[in-house]
């Protein structure tokens, strides 16, 4: 019954979104308007088909429905509550739905967000885009990637429920839907960018109409990935939260690009000038989700984290090479009605330095890019087996990382325009002797090396300068001084500079050791004594735990466990880590048959771990108070207004 | 304006003054750290991209005591790489800085260097700005008659 | 951060439009998309060969030499040398006693040596990632009567990936034989001739 609603719902999903798609793009280019409010009911019609599916599947995996396909796939009797919830988007086919579901969502929070607008040609074409984008993920659903399909349960079946190490830590409910939100919330300002393409109006409204949108997305891609980080650091057990595996550069990539646009598009609201790159960034920022999917899901590059191989990479290479190839074909049609009404006056202003950040910032992201596919070229080029990964990565992270350190700390207090030497000095003088304070605080606490200690200062000059940002801004406006993009942004830059101090420091002074120990046995790592005190295990019917009492410092006692799975025969470790102010202990065994075998304990020990997660706690409130509306300001200025109105009238709409 | 060239030169000796001294202060890698940083350094074979290091699988293991046997015994870095590379072709995660795989050093560098003269471009096209050739002057008249229709 | 910091925006009085901006916009979207296409066509290839690649490329040691193996044999304590084995038929066999699949494999190996003995073969087991005198304590407990050495750099270099794993040396020092995973005694049979 529930692959029949599942399949019904899939199939009036992809009609509708095909109807929506070319009723709109008929009525549009017919200038036949009032069409489009059948339109706006097929619109409601996907958001709620998607609503539906999730239902029926999330219904299935609860009463443990076996001839649904993806139940057989995930789910068992065994499974809690909370993790047969969060087997809907353990594996391939239903993480779809969980796409479908959040751009179904957004599509149907534009429907009332722009509910007086519902006739304007902008908002037509941005609706015909999120149902285009729409009839792919249901063509998918309803077709080569059904979770739904009815199938015989085979005898002898033995359900195997989700990849344990999604069962086994409760942030697996919170990590992938957050990313989800940050992945599909582009998908907005992309449908509003290629709507200004398309109809011509490429002044500053859509901008305007999509910057919310914007920081919502970019404030979820944020905390999905940092959650992921953190998910990885507390459950994989290999001692990190990040190796510039392919599947987290994936998710990277829109983050950078995404992070360059929220900055630059402040240069377009105020001056009018970028648009070509502002369109650019938009684009490429969905385009790289796209392709962050298709590498997550195609198999071609390989990585721990990847779903199986799925027969529908094809799919989303053909999505990724649409999407690239008509935003440049757009861009490039449209390219002499975006000529920019304006000039940048001085290096010395903020206009100027947003353009540092986002070289900055594009850098970066070509770099993570080249590094992720460069394997697949080279092995074209002459068949050789390369492997990039962390060192590359780090040693090109390196440089960027502290230029951009140091424009964040020199670009929050230049002015528009033109600044001069005197106003420069003033306001960076403080951050500066801040930035001196941590240097010298790093050293006294035994920080060596000159780029982690370069790092730290760059860090204090940075937090300065955001600082005094937030404390003139409240001084001035009390407690209106912290909401409103600006503010909120600067509240960001706080948690971006935490974090980046954070990852510093755990990287450069990490310590990695693996000691053999019997109980009662005491080994010394970095002036910390573990101690072996034995062991212990329980069972139940999903898994087998054994545990090893390991006492720090003659302190707590932690209890670093392997797991095995009964269903899957898989053994997992489960690290346990002290976390502290200063640094973590973080402590993993290998698997034992039985409680106080000898074991082999592996302690890795980084400093200012927990920084990066306050500082990415941080971030995400930032960008919580900067969707608030700030502060009244002035708009744009004339002349863009101008030349965008000159636009829009020129163009028959 | 002199008591803040004063301030800077202060701020500015003293910045280089403490890297100086985390620079100058650092020491010797020791043994350990020259484990460390080799374990680091490998891919684990069979583990997709996992390092050396961070794997738990027995290659990773067998490759993890290889190392530590050879830095003990005294091996330079170099043939440690040379012997792992002869097992397994393609494990080192930094990617070598010749033949094609250079390009993946050279191509970053070189979209730097585009991109900053684009923006310095930018940035000093302020003084042509402000002259606005004919066939701006034609743009500009073109959209007027646009709007006037 | 803007209020009075700004200095207010000068008026322009006239549509001041920066030249080069639209032409270039195009040139530039062209070269991106030139690049992305190469970029699309490579990922197509890898996707659309991806099915054909997966197959088990083979051990690099095949018609190889083996390499040198040098150690002490936990059991008898004598000095091994993969040389003294030169003339000989060898088997060489890398094992652990955590290795699920080694425990699998290892009575079939025993019976293999019965036959091993009268067919002068020589047999040599490498021990990966744990003490000699674990593994000795297996062969006492499990029976099997031939060389067992510490692996030493042996697992680098037969690039062992996944244990157990056996390579077969044909008098010369030539690998004539690979094998992944448990082996039976009648897979290495067919592959050493019947004296």
């Amino acid at each position: 019954m529930y692959s029949v609603i599942g399949l019904a719902a899939a199939v009036v999903g992809l009609s509708g979104s095909v109807l929506g798609v070319l009723g709109g793009a008929y009525a549009l280019t017919t200038s036949r308007l009032h069409l489009l409010r059948t339109v706006r009911t097929w619109a409601w019609i996907v958001s709620a088909t998607g609503v539906v599916m999730c239902v029926v599947m999330l219904r299935a995996l609860a009463v443990r429905d076996f001839t649904v396909d993806y139940v057989q796939q995930v789910g068992s009797p065994n499974t809690p509550t909370l993790y047969n919830i969060a087997a809907l988007w353990s594996s391939l086919e239903g993480s779809l739905l969980l796409w479908i579901l959040v751009l179904g969502g957004f599509t149907a929070a534009m429907l009332v967000k722009f509910r007086d607008r519902h006739d304007d040609a902008l908002f037509g074409w941005a609706l015909v885009v999120m149902l285009g984008v729409s009839a792919f993920f249901y063509a998918l659903v309803a077709g080569p990637a059904n979770p739904f399909t009815a199938v015989d349960i085979p005898v002898g079946f033995e359900p195997r429920g989700p990849n344990p190490l999604l069962q086994n830590h409760v942030l697996v409910a919170f990590h992938p839907p957050m990313l989800y939100l940050g992945y599909v919330g582009f998908t907005v300002p992309f449908a509003f960018a290629t709507a200004a393409l398309i109809t011509g109006r490429l002044g500053e409204g859509w901008l305007i109409e999509t910057r919310r949108w914007t920081v919502v997305a970019y404030g979820f891609l944020t905390g999905g990935i940092l959650l992921g980080a953190w998910w990885s650091y507390e459950v994989l057990g290999w001692g990190g939260y990040w190796a510039w595996d392919p599947v987290e550069n994936a998710s990277l990539l829109p983050w950078l690009t995404g992070t360059a646009y929220l900055h630059s598009v402040m240069v377009q609201e105020r001056r009018g000038m970028l648009r070509v790159w502002n369109l650019a960034l938009v684009c490429s920022t969905f385009c790289l989700t796209v392709l962050g999917t298709f590498i997550t899901r195609s198999g071609v590059i390989d990585s721990v984290h990847a779903f199986s191989d799925g027969p529908i990479g094809a799919w989303f290479l053909g999505l990724f090479g649409v999407v690239t190839f008509g935003s440049i074909g757009l861009i490039a049609w449209r390219g002499d009605q975006l000529r920019s009404p304006g000039s940048i006056d001085s290096p010395l202003s903020r206009e100027a330095s947003f353009l540092a950040n986002n070289l900055l910032f594009g850098a970066m992201a070509f770099v993570v890019l080249l590094g992720t596919v460069f394997p697949l070229l080279a092995e074209l080029w002459d068949g050789s087996r390369l492997t990039i990964g962390s060192p590359y990565f780090d040693s090109m992270a390196k440089p960027l990382g502290l230029l951009m350190l140091f424009l964040m700390a020199a670009a929050p207090i230049l002015p528009w325009r033109k600044a001069s030497g005197e106003v420069l000095s003033d306001r960076l003088f403080w951050p500066a002797v801040l930035g001196v304070v941590a240097m010298v605080v790093a050293l006294v606490y035994g920080g060596r090396g000159w780029a982690p200690v370069l790092a730290f200062g760059l860090g204090g000059f940075a937090g300065g300068s955001a600082l005094r940002q937030v404390v003139l801004a409240t001084r001035r406006h009390g407690w209106r001084g912290f909401v409103g993009r600006t503010n909120g942004g600067m509240i960001v830059h706080i948690g971006v500079v935490l974090v980046a101090v954070g990852l510093v420091a755990a990287d450069a002074y990490k310590v990695d050791r693996t000691v053999s120990l019997e109980v009662g046995e005491t080994a010394t790592v970095n002036g910390h004594t573990f101690t072996y005190l034995g062991g212990d295990g329980d069972q139940n019917s999903r898994r087998i735990r054994i545990w090893a009492d390991i006492q720090i410092d003659g302190e707590d006692v932690y209890q670093p466990a392997t797991t095995l799975y009964r269903e899957q025969g898989v053994v997992v470790p489960t690290p346990s880590v002290r976390p502290g102010f200063s640094e973590d202990l973080f402590l993993v065994t290998d698997a034992v048959q039985e409680p106080g075998q000898p074991v082999r304990l592996r302690v890795v020990i980084r400093p200012m771990v927990t920084w990066i997660w306050t500082g990415g706690m941080l971030m995400f409130a930032g960008t919580v108070l900067a969707v608030f509306p700030g502060r009244r300001r002035r708009g744009t200025e004339p002349v863009s207004v101008v030349s965008s109105e000159l636009a829009e009238q020129a163009t028959p709409a | 304006m002199t008591s803040r060239l004063v301030r800077w030169t202060g701020v500015f000796v003293a910045v280089v003054g403490l890297l100086a001294v985390s620079v100058v202060d650092r020491g010797v890698e020791t043994e350990d750290q020259r484990i460390q940083r080799l374990h680091d350094s490998y891919a684990c074979p069979v583990c997709d991209g996992q390092s050396v290091a961070d794997s738990n699988a027995s290659v990773a293991e067998a490759i993890r005591t290889f190392i530590e046997v050879e830095v003990v015994a005294g091996a330079s870095d170099d043939q440690i790489r040379d012997d792992i590379l002869a097992a397994w072709p393609g494990s080192l995660l930094n990617p070598p800085g010749e033949g094609f795989a250079a390009l993946v050093w050279v191509l970053p560098v070189v979209v730097a260097v585009v991109g900053a003269v684009g923006v310095a471009f930018v940035v000093g096209r302020r003084v042509e700005a402000t002259t606005v050739s004919s066939a701006d002057r034609d743009l500009v008249e073109a959209a007027r008659r646009g709007t006037e229709r | 951060m803007t209020g009075p910091e700004t200095p207010p925006g000068s008026p322009h009085d006239d549509l001041a439009v920066a030249p080069g901006c639209g032409g270039s916009a195009r040139k530039a979207a062209l070269a991106v998309g030139a690049v992305l296409l190469g970029l699309v066509i490579v990922l197509g290839i890898a996707v659309s060969s991806r099915e054909d690649s997966a197959g088990d490329s083979g051990s690099a040691l095949l018609g190889q030499r083996v390499p040198e193996v040098t150690g002490q044999d936990v059991i008898t304590g004598a000095r091994f040398d993969i040389q003294q084995t030169r003339g000989q038929w060898l088997v060489v066999n890398f094992f652990g006693t955590w290795c699920p699949g080694c425990l699998v494999e290892h009575p079939e190996l025993v019976s293999f040596e019965r036959w091993a003995d009268s067919s002068d073969v020589q047999m040599l087991s490498l021990v990966v990632n744990e003490p000699g005198e674990r593994a000795a304590a297996f062969f006492a407990e499990e029976g099997g009567n031939w060389h067992v050495v510490p692996d030493g750099r042996a697992s680098i270099d037969f690039a062992v990936a996944q244990l157990p794993e056996t390579f077969v040396v044909r008098p010369d020092g030539t690998v004539v034989a690979h094998f992944r995973g448990s082996v039976t005694e009648a897979q290495l049979r067919s592959v050493i001739p019947v004296p």
